[in-house]
């Protein structure tokens, strides 16, 4: 499958850049202030809760919201005021919006026929994008009368035969089941680097973004929580909601303090950890959050070990929740419940409720946020 | 009363699963009924005054009115007769009144009031066969409206012979014969008066300057009254009555008119026997006949002493011997081709107006034109073209129900009794050879006069 | 079940075969024929009927289009305010019955009407508007418009906002947008909008009887059977040509529309992208808005002119005015306006209540038959009144009802009723499957599974969650039963059981009854207006109270 045809290639910018975004509806302030630079080839997601403004944002790239305020670029190009049919912006829908009225062919030919394309170049290329999708023998049926990851498949042939310089999915997979979802994903991400297309990709899902994006954008409020790559952000949130957003945490509030040399964190349960590496930020420095991922706290009944390099905390099993690899055992630490994950092996016999233990987690794995 | 009606009604609605299952009894006979069924052809305006008055007199009797178009009227006593439940016909044609005796569907009668002469018009007033009873005259007439004349500076017609002007063209309007039991009265009456060939040569001279021919006799003076068209062939009562209600319109009888009864007579097996009777009494009673000068009905009494109390403009034709005397109206012929002359009329006029229309302007056109310029071979079309556009596809002697054997007169639903019998030529099939004779003829009328209008140009 | 298909049996089939089954009988020897079929087309003047007739449907269905297009695309396409006003101009016209229209039509657009009076004056032109076919098209395209207003508006706010947007980002917009996306999408909706249209036009008596066109089939079947003597079977053979045609068109309707429902709402989405006019746009929009809204009110002005007029005639307006003609009618004809309140709550009332069953027993039940039964209920909609009434006569004149005197059947008020019920039961069973639709089948298997049996489901959980669409299946009911005219002509024995429809009729048949008769017109426009109304109010409250506003 070489598809020289849709080689877009990065031999044009097609980056996209949104400079100071502020869009209302009436009185809802739905974007406040967007800044994004996305490069060109660049597989990017816009990943928030539903109503945090990403859906608003793609469309807006695509043309179909004005903001009030701010500049969208594609390229060096300027298109903010440019309407949608001249954006060549690619866009596949939540819904595929597949015209029920036309064949599968139909559909894909559509954006070509738009362009006065002669016709057997249309057919030419719709064939090779129903090749490239997998649908070739497909081609003459109706929407009505193939499968959901199908319809997912034409929608996304008939946005790509158009060439266009940035492909935008909305939500895409989510009216697929779980395990066509998966391998969705996977196939999306081939196909973006098959095409090496600029791709802004809006979901709600972290393990669809964390899975296919090169970055990432987490948006809550109308606001960019924080930008970088999936692995990043999982690690280093930069603030309370991207930690919560992105995976389970645990959240131990309380308020640094300095002590001499070190800066000590004063847990509101009474716990005082001494931290390492930590750059004293006074907007926050009163009330904000020990982050700790359960998978880095590990959990241990008997020996005591002292290490400069972990923090203890003590305290009692009050549940625990299978989850196949591992056990999520809930550890009540001076009256706060604290997440750790156990490692499962065949035969293992998980600890009892009521069982008192020492949670270990080293120190350079726990980082503060604003509460 | 009404509510109480209405009252009864709504409780039959509700109580219908129970009362399907009672058998309720027929009421107690009283010395008079306690209602009479009339089936009419006149509009509310003439039924509502006797209604109100007669319940009055005979307090207890309800006057129940089905108002129907003459000709459904008939078909419907037709089809009812098995079950009848009508008590009494009341319409003006009598051509109806024959219909229904000749199928044994009326009860004789014979009205003891006094005082009613037995001819109106040349005309006699009631059945000689005692069927039914004249209660009214009516002729017929041309109704126009004024200021429709007056706009567009059209005369005012005396006579039919004035309708065949090119200046009345797409100004006049009738109903069809067939549609309207009235109507047909005028057309047979012309056909008795100037005979079957130059009658309908007439009735077809003023159907090419028809604007419209209308379904229902009121289609007529409707269309008079609001000024759709300027002239049309009426019965004299809509005429006077839409005149006493205030429209600007006038009414005239020409000289070959007849004055015909509206009559009344009692259905065979009719339910109310003794209230029909004395429907009918009350009808011819002086005071029955005072409620004819009603502004909205303005019929012609048949008692001559109600006369002294019309309005001054009042025609009386017990008087006034102009009225109506010039035809001696044969009804026995007039029914025996009743069918024939309607659908002859349907076949060329009612149905061909648009045909009948384009060769009358034609010849008009061309006749305007030699009047100005003589040439004899444009004067000789012209001629042709006129004989044309009048030509009858029958003869009078041919025009008779007898000689069409079962074709206009057989009736649907009665089973022949042999195989054998021959089976006679369909109407439809009969109307299709006239009308093409017809649509033929006009389309070369058409064709000749425009021919002598280019010799004349 | 056997209750329902008996009174379909007895109410609409047989008299319907039986008009059919004279129509196939020869004349004389009353053995089957297709000798009549033959006279038929062979004569001139019903062959000129039949095209004249298919010409009023066809024509009529594209003026009425060309009105109720841009209406709908206004609504659905913009942020416009006057989307009340297109709203109820889907309403009104529906209020009144077409051939009262026609006459009101006539004195104001007719050949002396108060128009051409003014035009003449000005300019000295004439616009042949109200002549003919003509006055046909025009008196019924603006009668009938509605329906395809309402269904091609449901169909255009059904079509999801992205089919319009993806669109636009492959790069088309404007009026190929429209051409492309937007019509074919809305074809299902308007396809059956105007399918109605062409029935109605094709069945309808009223207005061309009362605009004296009478070379069009309707009336020639009506004349046929009401003349005198005439009793060929011709009027039989036009009462089947248009049975056949309507059913034949309802057919072609149902087939086209057959794998196309292409309700495309997705969650989330919702109608048509909406966007402000401009403010040419807007000046524009509301020129037409107003156009039409004119002509779709000059048949109530002119009612309402002739109703108060005293003479109007060659005038621009009558000549003076006058309440007389209300106080006629009030204290001469209640009746005309009781009888018409009773019979149609009683129609409305028998629909609903078999519309609700029929419907029940399609969608819930699995009992044999249940398709046909759906089907022959729904038929009733191409069957035209005129066949229905010409076949209660026939079949129902032997029937003796014992406790009338032995009365026969046919002359009885109720079969007024039962025969409108019939007429209007297809808009009822429509209005009610749609309802019952939208009541989700786990409602009724959780209530069951509570321990409620079949009938205490049906009364307690199904029906008063269908009640919104099984009142506005009443209303339209209620309303169209109210001016049913060619039905109504044939089966009204005696004045007093006359609806309003019969006695506008009678009125008009003379002089002085023009006013009162237009007074009539009037009542009836309020009176169906009016309960139209309320109905949709209470329709409005309850859909809102149960949160339930999906009917668009």
């Amino acid at each position: 499958m070489t598809n020289t045809a849709y080689k877009n290639g990065n031999d044009s910018d097609s980056g996209v850049t949104l400079q100071g975004i502020s869009l209302s509806f009436g009185k809802t302030h739905v974007l406040k202030g967007i800044d994004l630079k996305i490069e060109s080839g660049e597989f990017f997601a816009f990943l928030g809760p539903s109503g945090c403004g990403k859906t608003t944002l793609i469309r807006l790239i695509a043309g179909f919201e004005s903001a009030q305020a701010g500049q969208v670029f594609i390229g060096e190009q300027e298109v903010s005021h440019l309407p949608p049919w001249r954006r060549n912006v690619g866009m596949v829908f939540q819904s595929y919006a597949l015209w029920p009225h036309m064949t599968v062919r139909k559909n894909v030919a559509f954006g070509l026929e738009e362009k006065h394309m002669p016709r057997n170049e249309i057919n030419k290329r719709v064939d090779a994008a129903l090749d490239l999708v997998d649908l070739l023998d497909l081609a003459d049926r109706r929407p009505s009368q193939i499968s959901g990851g199908q319809q997912q498949r034409v929608a996304l042939a008939r946005t790509v035969v158009i060439e266009p310089q940035v492909l935008l999915l909305d939500e895409p997979l989510s009216n697929l089941d779980a395990k066509l979802r998966v391998q969705m994903r996977r196939e999306l991400r081939q196909l973006q680097q098959k095409l090496s297309l600029t791709t802004i990709f809006v979901t709600h899902d972290q393990e669809e973004a964390n899975t296919t994006s090169d970055r990432i954008a987490v948006i809550n409020d109308g606001i960019i929580q924080q930008i970088g790559s999936p692995m990043d952000l999982y690690d280093q949130p930069a603030n309370r909601f991207v930690a919560d957003f992105l995976g389970t945490t645990n959240f131990i509030d309380g308020r640094l303090k300095e002590s001499g040399n070190t800066i000590q964190f004063h847990a509101d349960n009474g716990e005082v950890i001494p931290m390492h590496d930590i750059l004293l930020d006074s907007s926050y420095r009163d009330h904000c959050s020990l982050v700790v991922r359960p998978q880095n706290v590990t959990i241990n009944t008997d020996t005591e070990i002292e290490a400069a390099d972990k923090i203890r905390l003590k305290g009692t099993i009050i549940g625990k929740e299978f989850l196949g690899s591992t056990i999520r055992y809930r550890v009540n630490v001076q009256n706060d419940v604290l997440l750790a994950d156990d490692t499962h092996h065949h035969g293992q016999v998980p600890l009892k409720n009521g069982t008192a233990v020492n949670l270990y987690v080293k120190r350079n794995q726990v980082i503060i946020v604003d509460a | 009363m009404n509510m109480k009606t209405n009252f009864t009604k709504m409780l039959l609605g509700v109580l219908l699963a129970a009362v399907l299952c009672l058998w309720i009894g027929p009421s107690v006979a009283a010395d008079m009924e306690d209602k009479i069924v009339v089936v009419t052809s006149y509009p509310k305006d003439l039924t509502g005054p006797f209604k109100k008055a007669f319940e009055a007199k005979y307090p207890g009797t309800t006057v129940e009115v089905l108002q129907k178009k003459t000709s459904a009227a008939v078909k419907y006593i037709q089809e009812t007769a098995q079950g009848n439940t009508s008590d009494l016909v009341w319409a003006s044609a009598p051509d109806a009144f024959e219909v229904l005796k000749g199928d044994n569907l009326l009860k004789k009668y014979t009205p003891k009031a006094k005082g009613i002469p037995a001819e109106i018009g040349s005309y006699p007033i009631n059945d000689p066969d005692g069927y039914y009873v004249g209660f009214a005259g009516s002729g017929y007439g041309i109704m126009w409206n004024k200021r429709y004349l007056k706009a567009k500076k059209i005369p005012v017609p005396k006579d039919w012979d004035d309708l065949k002007k090119p200046v009345y063209h797409d100004h006049v309007g009738m109903s069809a014969p067939s549609r309207s039991g009235t109507t047909h009265l005028t057309v047979e009456t012309v056909l008795q008066g100037e005979g079957w060939d130059k009658g309908w040569a007439t009735w077809k001279e003023i159907a090419g300057n028809f604007k419209m021919v209308t379904e229902r006799s009121f289609g007529v003076p409707e269309g008079v009254n609001s000024g759709d068209f300027g002239v049309g062939i009426v019965i004299d009562f809509f005429g006077f009555s839409s005149k006493a209600t205030g429209f600007p319109v006038d009414f005239i009888y020409p000289k070959v008119t007849t004055l015909v009864p509206a009559n009344i007579a009692i259905v065979k097996n009719a339910p109310h026997p003794k209230a029909a009777a004395a429907f009918i009494e009350y009808l011819l009673s002086q005071e029955g006949q005072e409620l004819l000068l009603d502004p909205a009905i303005r019929r012609l009494p048949v008692n001559p002493a109600t006369y002294a109390k019309a309005p001054k403009d009042f025609p009386n034709p017990f008087k006034d011997k102009s009225i109506g005397a010039a035809v001696k109206f044969d009804v026995g012929l007039s029914k025996d081709r009743y069918n024939i002359v309607n659908s002859l009329f349907d076949v060329m006029i009612t149905y061909r107006r648009k045909d009948i229309a384009a060769a009358t302007k034609a010849i008009q056109k061309a006749e305007t034109a030699l009047a100005s310029k003589s040439n004899a071979k444009a004067k000789a079309l012209i001629k042709e073209a006129r004989a044309l556009l009048t030509t009858v596809p029958i003869s009078e002697s041919e025009a008779v129900d007898a000689k069409f054997p079962g074709v206009f007169t057989s009736d649907v639903y009665k089973k022949r009794k042999k195989v054998s019998v021959k089976v006679p030529p369909r109407q439809a099939e009969i109307e299709e050879k006239w009308d093409s004779f017809t649509k033929k003829s006009y389309a070369a009328a058409k064709a000749k006069a425009e021919k002598a209008l280019k010799m004349l140009k | 079940m056997l209750f329902i298909a008996l009174f379909l049996l007895i109410f609409l089939i047989v008299p319907v075969v039986n008009v059919i089954f004279v129509a196939f009988q020869d004349v004389t020897t009353s053995q089957f024929t297709l000798v009549n079929f033959k006279d038929f087309f062979s004569t001139a003047l019903f062959r000129e009927s039949f095209w004249n007739s298919l010409y009023v449907g066809v024509m009529t269905v594209l003026i009425a289009s060309i009105f109720s297009m841009p209406l709908a695309y206004f609504t659905s396409r913009f942020e416009f305010k006057g989307a009340v006003i297109v709203q109820s101009l889907g309403i009104i016209p529906l209020i009144m019955p077409p051939f009262v229209g026609a006459v009101s039509m006539m004195m104001l657009f007719g050949r002396n009407g108060s128009i051409n009076l003014l035009l003449e004056r000005w300019f000295g032109i004439n616009i042949p508007l109200m002549e003919g076919l003509n006055g046909v098209i025009f008196v019924e395209s603006l009668h009938y418009f509605p329906f395809i207003l309402i269904n091609l508006s449901a169909a255009l706010q059904n079509i999801d906002k992205s089919m319009e947007e993806s669109a636009q980002n492959l790069g088309c917009s404007g009026f190929r947008l429209f051409r492309r996306i937007v019509l074919p999408l809305a074809m299902p909706g308007y396809m059956a909008g105007a399918s109605l249209v062409f029935l109605k036009v094709f069945d309808d008596l009223g207005t061309p009887l009362l605009l004296n066109v009478n070379n069009m089939l309707a009336p020639q079947a009506y004349l046929r059977i009401a003349s005198i003597g005439i009793k060929d079977p011709m009027g039989y053979v036009i009462s089947v040509i248009l049975v056949v045609i309507s059913l034949s068109a309802m057919w072609m309707a149902m087939k086209s529309l057959k794998g196309k429902d292409y309700a495309t709402v997705q969650k989330g989405g919702g109608g048509l992208a909406k966007r402000r006019m401009r403010s040419w746009e807007k000046v524009m929009a509301w020129s037409i808005i107003l156009l039409i809204m004119t002509l779709v009110l000059a048949p109530h002005f002119g009612l309402t002119l002739l109703s108060f007029g005293s003479i109007w005639s060659y005038s621009i307006l009558p000549d003076a005015f006058t309440f007389d003609h209300f106080v006629a009618i009030f204290t001469e004809t209640p009746e005309f306006m009781t009888n018409t309140i009773l019979y149609s709550f009683l129609a409305g009332s028998i629909d609903i209540v078999l519309g609700t069953a029929i419907a029940y027993i399609a969608l819930r039940t699995k009992l044999i038959g249940r398709k046909v039964l759906d089907y022959v209920a729904m038929s009733a909609v191409a069957i035209p009144g005129l066949v229905i009434g010409i076949g209660y006569l026939r079949t129902f004149f032997a029937f003796r009802v014992p406790w009338l005197e032995n009365q026969p059947l046919a002359t009885w008020w109720i079969v007024i009723v039962i025969a409108l019920s019939i007429r209007r039961l297809p808009y009822a069973l429509r209005a009610c499957t749609a309802a019952l639709q939208q009541v989700s089948v786990s409602l009724e298997e959780s209530a069951e599974n509570l321990g409620a049996g079949k009938f205490s489901t049906i009364r307690k959980i199904v029906v008063p969650l269908m009640v919104g669409g099984i009142l506005a299946g009443f209303v339209t009911s209620f309303a169209t039963a109210a001016v049913e005219l060619g039905m109504t002509l044939m089966l009204v024995s005696k004045s007093a059981d006359g609806p309003l429809s019969y006695g506008i009729y009678v009125y008009m048949q003379s002089a002085a009854g023009r006013g009162p008769g237009a007074a009539l017109g009037i009542a009836a426009v309020i009176v169906v207006g009016l309960c139209t109304m309320i109905s949709y109010i209470v329709v409005d409250r309850r859909q809102k109270k149960y949160g339930m506003r999906e009917t668009n």
